[in-house]
C-alpha cells in the first residue's frame, strides 16, 4: 500500500517531542527513544535523579551548543558507535525524556575510553567523559543486566582492586592467562615468571607475584572497610554477586565486618 | 605586515597578520580562561577554600614547605606550583609492577643517584580509579576516602606524595576539587576516615613524577654518560595528566614555545635527544581501561593506527617517551599483533625516567628492566652506544644467581632527614 500524505505528515508529528521539537541533528534517535521507552518509566526516571543530583553534574554538564569539538577528537568514534556529543545531547533533553539516558546504557556508555579529550576542548566546559562516569556508576547501581555484560569479563581485576587496592598483577602473566596477543616475548616470560620477579631490584615488589606490589593487611583492611562504609561493595553485589562476596569475604578473614 | 609566523606542528606553519595575530591571542587567553571545573578562577577559589578550611580546623593541609625543598614551575593557569624535590613518598601505580617494573626501578635508581630520600611505603593502595573510569564500580566519597587515607599514610610518614600514574594524578585533583568545595561528601569522608582512625590531610600541591623529573632535569643531565643526540624521541604526554583538570600540569615557556605539556618532553631536550613532533600528538594511546582487557581490538588499533604509525612515519623515531603506566602499556604491546599481520612500523615504548636513567648508565635489565617490553629495544641501545648483548648477558648470570638463592641487588634510598610525624595505626 503507498504511504499516504495524510500517513507522512502523521509520521512526521510523531517525531516531535512533547515540546514540539525534531530530533534534529541526532539520526536515529526517535527510533532508539522508542525503543527505550519500553523500559520501566521509574528505572528511567531514577537514572536521571541520579545524575542530576550527583554533585559533580553541575562542574560537568552546562549547556551543549552541539558543535561536535568533543566528537572530533573522541578516539572511540574513530573505531565505534559512540560519540560524546550524542551523550550530551541526550543528558540535555533527559529531563523531559528519561528514555533518552536509559537507550545509552546497553553498550553505548561502555565504549567511553574515559580520556577526557572531550572535556579539554568544550568550549562550553561540559564534560562528556564525565557524565558517562555517572550513567556507568548509576547502571552498577541498578545492577543493570548491561552493566554485567560489560564487567564480568574481567570481574577478577575488578576484585583485585577492591581487595588488595592493586591490579594487573605478575601472575596474571601465567600461560594460561589472557594477554596471549602479547606474543613470544611475553610468553618466554612467563616461563620464567618467579625468578625475573625476584629479580626486581625494589625490594616492595621483588618475588611478589600475586599482588602488584607487598600491601599491608592492615591497609587492605582500611580499604574494603571504606569500600563498605561509601556503599561500593553493596553496589558491586547488584550487578556482580559473586565479586561483592568474595570481596566480604575477603574482609571478613582481615577483620571487616559485613555491611547491613 | 606580518604578525608572526605560527608553528602549527609536523612542517606546517601559518603566518598571520598583526589584527589575525591579537584576535588569535585572545582567543588562546579565553581559552585558558575557561578550562575544566568551570573557569580557572573556580580552581583558585578551590585553593583558596582549601587555606580557609585549615585555617577553620577542618582540614590539615601538607604543606609543600622548605623542607622538602620544592622548586616552583608555571602550570597551564599561571598558578606558581610548587614541585617538592626531596622526602619523597612514592605513590606506586596498580598497573606498572605487575608487568613493567622497570617504569619504577629505574625511578628509584634515579631518586638513589640524585641522593634524594624517599619513601617506598607498603601501606599504600592504588587510588582504586580504574575500577571507577572504566567500570563505573566506585563512587566520589569512596574515591576521595582512598585518596585521603594514601594522603595521610605519606603524611604521617613525614614524606611529600609523589604520585607514578597519570590517573591517580587526574582522580586525586578530582577528589581534592570535590571535598574541598561540597561539604557533604568531604563530611561523609571524614566519618570513614574516622573509623580506620586517620584524619582528613589534603596536599598543598599534587606532583606526577614527570614534573619532578621535569624540575631535576638538568642534574640528570650533569650524569649523562651517554651521548643521546642521535636519538630522535617522540613523546606521548599521558591525557589524565593533562586534559583531567588541566589547569594544574606544568607549562614552560621554553618547552615547545608551552604549547604541550613541559614534563617528559623537558627532560628529553635536557639530555640533549632530538625530539619529534607529530601530527597525532594530542590523541590518546587507547587505553580505554575496560578496552585494553576485554576489547583489546579497539585498543590496539587506535594505538597502532593513531599512534604508532604516525609516530614512525613523519618522524622516524628511535623511541616513544611516556609518563604513565596505562600508556606504556597500550603503545608497546599493541605492536605485536599488528607486526605479526604484516605492518612494520615500530618503536620501542619506555618511560622518561627509564630513558634517563639509561643515559645516565643503569644497567638496561637489571635496572631499567627492558626485558618486559616488547617492542624491540635492541636498536635503540645500539644507537645510544649501550652494549646490550654484553648486558643481557650479565643479566642471565644474575637472575640465575638469584635463582641459586643470591639476595638480589636492591636499589636502596638514601637516608632520611625528616623524622616520621606518628606512628601509622598498625604499628600502635
Amino acid at each position: 500500500m503507498y504511504v499516504t500524505k495524510a500517513a507522512k505528515v502523521e509520521a512526521r508529528f510523531a517525531r516531535l517531542n512533547g515540546d514540539g521539537w525534531f530530533y534534529g541533528g541526532l539520526p536515529g534517535l526517535q527510533w532508539e527513544a522508542e525503543n527505550a521507552r519500553l523500559g520501566d518509566p521509574k528505572l528511567m526516571r531514577e537514572i536521571v535523579d541520579d545524575i542530576s543530583s550527583d554533585p559533580r553534574f553541575e562542574e560537568f554538564y552546562h549547556a551543549c551548543i552541539n558543535c561536535g569539538n568533543c566528537t572530533a577528537v573522541c578516539p572511540p568514534f574513530r573505531l565505534v558507535d559512540f560519540a560524546p556529543r550524542v551523550v550530551v545531547q541526550k543528558v540535555m533533553h533527559s529531563r523531559d525524556e528519561p528514555e533518552l539516558l536509559y537507550q545509552m546504557m546497553d553498550q553505548y556508555i561502555w565504549s567511553c575510553f574515559q580520556c577526557y579529550s572531550c572535556w579539554e576542548v568544550c568550549p562550553a566546559q561540559n564534560n562528556p567523559g564525565g557524565l558517562v562516569a555517572l550513567l556507568k556508576e548509576s547502571a552498577v547501581n541498578h545492577g543493570l543486566v548491561s552493566a554485567k555484560k560489560a564487567l564480568e569479563p574481567y570481574s577478577k581485576i575488578l576484585y583485585k582492586v577492591m581487595v588488595t587496592g592493586t591490579q594487573i598483577t605478575p601472575d596474571m602473566h601465567s600461560s594460561n592467562a589472557p594477554f596471549r596477543d602479547w606474543g613470544g616475548g611475553k610468553a618466554d616470560l612467563a616461563k620464567h615468571l618467579k625468578e625475573e620477579r625476584a629479580a626486581v631490584p625494589v625490594e616492595t615488589m621483588a618475588g611478589v607475584i600475586d599482588k602488584s606490589w607487598k600491601v599491608d593487611e592492615s591497609t587492605m583492611r582500611e580499604l574494603m572497610t571504606i569500600e563498605r562504609e561509601a556503599g561500593v561493595t553493596e553496589m558491586v553485589k547488584r550487578t556482580l554477586r559473586d565479586v561483592g562476596e568474595m570481596v566480604e569475604e575477603a574482609g571478613e578473614e582481615l577483620g571487616v565486618k559485613r555491611g547491613d | 605586515m606580518t604578525g608572526a609566523v605560527l608553528n602549527l606542528g609536523g612542517d606546517e606553519q601559518v603566518e598571520v597578520g598583526v589584527q589575525d595575530l591579537k584576535l588569535f591571542e585572545r582567543l588562546a587567553a579565553e581559552r585558558k580562561e575557561t578550562l575544566a571545573f568551570g573557569k580557572v578562577e573556580d580552581y583558585l577559589r578551590m585553593l583558596e577554600k582549601m587555606r580557609e578550611l585549615e585555617r577553620s580546623g577542618d582540614i590539615i593541609i601538607h604543606h609543600a614547605g622548605d623542607e622538602y625543598e620544592p622548586v616552583t614551575v608555571k602550570t597551564l593557569s599561571g598558578r606558581d606550583k610548587k614541585i617538592p624535590t626531596v622526602e619523597l613518598w612514592q605513590h606506586k601505580s596498580c598497573g606498572q609492577c605487575g608487568h613493567i617494573p622497570g617504569y619504577i626501578s629505574a625511578l628509584y635508581w634515579i631518586l638513589s643517584e640524585l641522593r634524594v630520600p624517599y619513601v617506598d611505603d607498603t601501606n599504600q593502595t592504588s587510588c582504586t580509579a580504574w575500577n571507577y573510569y572504566g567500570s563505573g564500580t566506585s563512587n566520589s566519597v569512596a574515591l576521595s576516602a582512598v585518596f585521603a587515607r594514601n594522603m595521610h599514610a605519606a603524611w604521617e610518614k613525614n614524606a611529600y606524595p609523589l604520585i607514578h600514574c597519570g590517573t591517580s594524578y587526574g582522580d586525586y585533583k578530582e577528589c581534592r576539587y570535590l571535598m574541598v568545595m561540597n561539604r557533604e561528601i568531604r563530611d561523609r569522608v571524614k566519618a570513614i576516615l574516622k573509623k580506620i582512625g586517620r584524619e582528613l590531610v589534603i596536599p598543598e600541591e599534587l606532583v606526577h613524577y614527570s614534573e619532578w623529573l621535569h624540575v631535576k632535569r638538568a642534574e640528570l643531565a650533569e650524569r649523562r654518560k651517554y651521548d643521546v643526540s642521535g636519538i630522535k624521541v617522540a613523546v606521548h604526554a599521558a591525557c589524565h595528566t593533562y586534559k583531567l583538570m588541566a589547569e594544574d600540569f606544568t607549562y614552560d615557556a621554553s618547552i615547545m614555545e608551552g604549547r604541550r605539556p613541559a614534563p617528559t618532553t623537558s627532560v628529553a631536550l635536557a639530555l640533549g635527544a632530538d625530539v619529534k613532533e607529530y601530527s597525532t600528538w594530542s590523541d590518546c594511546c587507547g587505553f580505554g581501561f575496560r578496552h585494553i582487557l576485554t576489547e583489546r581490538e579497539i585498543s590496539r588499533s587506535f594505538a597502532y593506527f593513531r599512534k604508532i604509525q604516525p609516530v614512525v612515519r613523519e618522524t622516524g623515531a628511535d623511541v616513544l617517551l611516556v609518563h604513565d603506566t596505562g600508556c606504556v602499556t597500550t603503545l608497546d604491546k599493541s605492536q605485536v599483533v599488528t607486526l605479526a599481520h604484516g605492518f612494520t612500523e615500530t618503536v620501542p615504548v619506555i618511560s622518561d625516567a627509564q630513558f634517563a636513567a639509561l643515559a645516565m648508565g643503569a644497567h638496561p635489565f637489571k635496572v631499567c628492566q627492558l626485558h618486559w617490553h616488547l617492542a624491540s629495544w635492541k636498536n635503540l641501545l645500539h644507537k645510544m652506544g649501550i652494549d646490550w648483548e654484553k648486558a643481557e648477558a650479565e643479566y642471565k648470570d644474575y637472575v640465575q644467581r638469584v635463582k641459586e638463592g643470591v639476595k638480589p641487588e636492591f636499589i636502596k634510598p638514601p637516608p632520611r632527614r625528616l623524622e616520621p610525624r606518628m606512628k601509622a595505626p598498625s604499628q600502635k
